[in-house]
This record gives structure tokens, C-alpha cells and sequence, in this order.
């Protein structure tokens, strides 16, 4: 099962947008808690 | 053709595929069977070869039964595929229900048709007994149902095991996944096999290592790192141990989850298009944004709720403890780092209806998660605003509506009204339910926390689900699990055929 390079950048693209969702969550809790 | 042609014409039909999707649960059977041997477990072992040996028999005697669908190339219509659906899922559910009820963590036999239903449906609720003493063949089977049954086992089966696939996106649309990433259904498969595939490698990597780093042994960090992958890709919410996500006791592992589970809960078409190079889909996508915009609000109230009552005293703990298990019922994944007695004592009223409502939005369409789902919820919003907007403009302004979801789509009354009677048929089955558990003897807060994650197929739970609950409820729960994974339309049309064979023969 190989990969191309589309499809690295699509799944390193979707490791990131989750990524930063959760930063901004974990940030949201920060805020709301001050 | 004309014999063919008879009252049996669509049972004969039926009957084929549906001995392809029990021969093809047989195959799986083969997973657990080898672990069992690998690891010299002799009494799993035997249970596993005893189910293979049923499943085969049955499978090739309903194959036997349908051969004539072969030899006419019958066509298959809708019917027959929403029929296949529903009624492959309650044979399996009986199939493979038997290695737990000969593993004696079970009650009955019922407890172990729940459990198998649980898992198919990536719900999660649990009534085996003793996980932490599960053999590992037991919880491979446990774990691999609930990801098979995430990604569609009707379609696994049926285009892997058959060479004439023509009729085969029937099944998808029968089994709750009107996906078509494209034309042809064994590409499509193949498609949501290699995401979920890929997923499957880094996430057990990560939770492996994960595993170790918190001082698991390698074997079991990688049995555990396998199985939690497993349940968050699929939204499951089953665990190798009793105390679910508590057991790890892990900041770290709990951050791999979410990635997982969030990224289980989304459409495989935003997947598709996000490897086809379109990453932009990520943002502009109507789902994305929904699911973006309720986990914001209910994650947002559950934390100024739960802060008013001091419960969790410090930002860290009340990220972990409650906008983790707000976003495990979003994605209606159902993992839990509290017990569910704290559910009931410590979120209040408020804190479990919050949790109600994240339960039933759910996840994406056409994703391993359950629930209205986020495309139904938008597409309903959006239609309340464009009535609205059609109310308050001149009348012979003609304005066309329209959102994004993979391409542009214009948003038509029809939509809308589809959309609205499936969010309907999932608030009546969770209406009936919390009044079924309010009728024996729970309290509503906890009967309706318990329903929502029944009928989103979410898994979390307040206490409810335990071998002792009436068994009323227990079949009850079984059918809403069901319903909901199945989203309705094949589960009517399967008694809509029951009936009309019925009336047929009274009528004779």
C-alpha cells in the first residue's frame, strides 16, 4: 500500500488542522477558566 | 425466468449476498482464531473455531439457497439491498455474539447480543464482565467488530468476496453510507480501506510508544495501542480495560485519542478530498464548520458550567476531565476518563444536558460516527435561514440557496425535508427510550443521558447499562443502536418486507 506525495501532504494536512483545533480548545479552557 | 420470477424471487436474492456478508464474518473470525493460537489461549481458541465453524455452514447454506441470483444475474434492486442491510446486521449480531457467551463474561446470551450490537454500531456501552480479565483474542474480536462495523461491514464483505460488484452502492446507501468517492463501488472500498489502513499503522505506532513511554510492557502497549486505535477511528469507545481511558491515567494518551477520534468522526469524502490535494475542503466544508461551531458552544458551556460548581479546580484538569468527554460525545466516540457515578453527582443538570445535546448531533455523514450528524444539522439550520430570508424578501424575488460540502450544492426543499424526518426519527427513538428508562425507575437526567448515547451511538454512560437492568431496556437498546446506526430507512424497509410477505401469505 503506497503512498503519494498528495496523499502525505492531505494526511499531514489533517494532522495539523486536528492539531490546531485542539490547541485552540485546550486555549478556550484557559480563558474561560481566568 | 418465469419460475424465477416468483413469489421467492426476492428472498432467493437476499438470501445470496447475505450468505456472502456471514461467509465474510467467517473470514474475520480467522483474525481472533490466530491470536488465540499466537498466544495459547486454548479456551478462546476453541470458542473462535466453533463460531467460524457455524458462520461457514450458515454462509454457504444461504450462498446455496440464492445460487440462482448467480446463474440469472438477477438485478438487485433497493429493496433488496436496505433488506440485506438490516437483516445481515441481526444475523450477524447472533454470529457473533457466541464467543462471548462461551467466554463466561456474560450474564446471558442477551448481554452478549448488546455487547456485539454495541459493538458493530461503534457504540460502546459494555456489559461483559471483568474486561481487565479478557482473554486477547476475546478483546481482538471485540475491538475489530467495532472498526469492521465503523467502516461498513455489509460493503467490506460484499466487494471483497464478490466479482460482479454492479449493484453493490445499494449497499452502501442500506448500510447509512450514500458515499461515492468514485463511479465504481470496489474502488470506492478500497478507497476507505486505505485511509482507515494508514490511520490504523500511525495511530497504533503513536499509542504504542505512548504506551511504553508511560510504562506499559511493549506487548501490552501494543495490544493496547491496536485496540484504542481501533475504537477512537471507528467512534467505538470500547477499551481492553474496565476503567476505559482512566486506566492509562495519561495527558499524552488522551491527546492521541482526540486526534483519532476527531478525525474518525469526519466524512470520508472530506478525507478523500483533503489525499486528492483539495486541503481547502478541510475549512470550506459545511460539516467541518458545524462540527466546529457545536463543539465550540458545548465545550464552551460545559467548562463556565463546571467552573461555577469548583468540581475541577484548575484549566488542565478541566480540559482533560470535561472538554475531553464533551468532544468523545460529540464525535460520539464514548470514551470516558470519569466514572459515571461523577457524571450523575458532579456536571449537574446542566452539565448532562449539554452532554445530551453533543451526544445527538454527533459526527459527520458518511463517517464511522453516529448521531443526527453535522451535515443534517447545518443543512436544517440553513433552511430556516433561507426561509427566513424568502419571508422577509419581495415575492418575485427568486433566490437560490446553496453551501458547500466536497462541491457546490444548491440547498432544495427536499434536502431539507430529508434531513428534518431523520433528525425526527432519531428524537421520537430517543423520546421513547428516556421514557422507557424514566418508566423503570431512573431518573429522567440519567434516562435521557443514557438514551442520547444509545441512539447516537456514542457509548458513554451514567450508570444505566448494567447485567441488571430490565431486560426491556436492554432490547430496547438494541434496536436504537440499530436504528441509529443504520439511520432508519433499511431497518422500516426490512419490516416493511416482513409485513408485505405476511400479508401476502394471509391474503393466499
Amino acid at each position: 500500500m503506497q503512498m503519494k506525495k498528495n496523499e502525505v501532504k492531505g494526511l499531514l494536512a489533517e494532522l495539523l488542522a486536528v492539531g490546531v483545533y485542539i490547541a485552540a480548545f485546550y486555549l478556550l479552557t484557559f480563558a474561560l477558566m481566568m | 425466468m418465469n419460475t424465477f420470477k416468483s413469489k421467492f424471487y426476492s428472498i432467493v436474492i437476499i438470501s445470496y449476498y447475505t450468505g456472502f456478508v456471514v461467509l465474510g464474518i467467517a473470514f474475520l473470525t480467522l483474525i481472533p482464531l490466530a491470536t488465540s493460537l499466537l498466544l495459547r489461549e486454548w479456551n478462546p481458541f476453541f470458542d473462535f473455531l466453533i463460531t467460524l465453524a457455524i458462520s461457514t455452514t450458515l454462509g454457504l447454506s444461504l450462498i446455496l439457497i440464492g445460487r440462482e441470483t448467480r446463474e440469472n444475474k438477477s438485478f438487485v434492486q433497493w429493496k433488496h439491498g436496505f433488506v440485506v442491510a438490516s437483516l445481515s446486521w441481526v444475523i450477524l449480531m447472533v454470529l457473533c455474539a457466541i464467543p462471548y457467551a462461551l467466554s463466561g463474561h456474560v450474564y446471558s446470551f442477551l448481554d452478549a447480543c448488546f455487547d456485539v450490537m454495541s459493538g458493530f454500531t461503534t457504540t460502546g456501552l459494555v456489559l461483559t464482565q471483568d474486561l481487565d480479565h479478557l482473554s486477547l483474542g476475546l478483546n481482538m474480536w471485540r475491538h475489530m467488530l467495532t472498526f469492521i462495523g465503523g467502516q461498513g461491514m455489509i460493503v467490506l464483505a460484499l466487494t471483497f468476496l464478490l466479482k460482479e460488484t454492479g449493484g453493490a452502492y445499494i449497499f452502501y446507501v442500506g448500510e447509512g453510507k450514500d458515499i461515492n468517492l468514485v463511479p465504481n463501488v470496489k474502488g470506492t472500498a478500497r478507497i476507505i480501506w486505505k485511509i482507515s489502513l494508514i490511520y490504523l499503522l500511525i495511530g497504533t505506532i503513536a499509542l504504542w510508544i505512548n504506551g511504553i513511554l508511560i510504562g506499559l510492557n511493549p506487548l501490552s502497549a501494543f495490544f493496547s495501542g491496536l485496540f484504542i486505535f481501533e475504537s477512537a477511528w471507528s467512534t467505538g469507545g470500547f477499551a481492553p480495560y474496565t476503567q476505559n481511558m482512566m486506566f492509562y491515567h495519561s495527558f499524552s494518551y488522551e491527546i492521541i485519542t482526540i486526534v483519532f477520534f476527531i478525525l474518525g468522526s469526519l466524512n470520508f469524502g472530506l478525507h478523500y478530498a483533503a489525499w486528492s490535494g483539495n486541503k481547502k475542503e478541510i475549512v470550506k466544508n459545511i460539516e467541518t464548520q458545524s462540527f466546529f461551531i457545536t463543539t465550540f458552544i458545548t465545550s464552551a458551556l460545559a467548562v463556565i458550567a463546571l467552573s461555577k460548581s469548583g468540581v475541577y479546580a484548575d484549566a488542565v484538569s478541566m480540559f482533560r476531565r470535561v472538554v475531553y468527554n464533551v468532544l468523545s460525545a460529540h464525535t460520539t466516540t464514548g470514551f470516558n476518563n470519569v466514572y459515571a457515578s461523577q457524571f450523575a453527582k458532579e456536571w449537574g443538570d446542566f452539565g448532562i444536558l449539554i452532554m445530551v445535546v453533543a451526544m445527538l448531533i454527533g459526527g459527520s455523514a458518511c463517517s464511522t460516527a453516529g448521531g443526527f450528524k453535522g451535515l443534517r444539522v447545518a443543512v436544517v439550520f440553513k433552511g430556516v435561514i433561507a426561509d427566513i430570508k424568502k419571508l422577509l424578501s419581495s415575492e418575485r424575488n427568486v433566490k437560490l440557496f446553496r453551501f458547500h460540502h466536497i462541491k457546490e450544492q444548491i440547498l432544495t426543499d427536499g434536502l431539507v425535508k430529508v434531513s428534518a424526518l431523520i433528525i425526527i426519527c432519531y428524537m421520537v427513538t430517543f423520546t421513547i427510550g428516556m421514557a422507557l428508562g424514566a418508566y423503570y425507575g431512573y431518573p429522567l437526567s440519567n434516562a435521557a443521558f443514557e438514551m442520547a448515547s444509545v441512539t447516537g451511538n456514542v457509548g458513554l454512560s451514567i450508570g444505566v447499562t448494567t447485567p441488571f437492568m430490565p431486560v426491556g431496556l436492554k432490547v430496547y437498546y438494541i434496536i436504537a443502536m440499530y436504528l441509529g446506526r443504520l439511520e432508519f430507512i433499511s431497518v422500516f424497509a426490512l419490516i416493511g418486507f416482513i409485513i408485505g410477505g405476511v400479508k401476502k401469505l394471509w391474503i393466499k
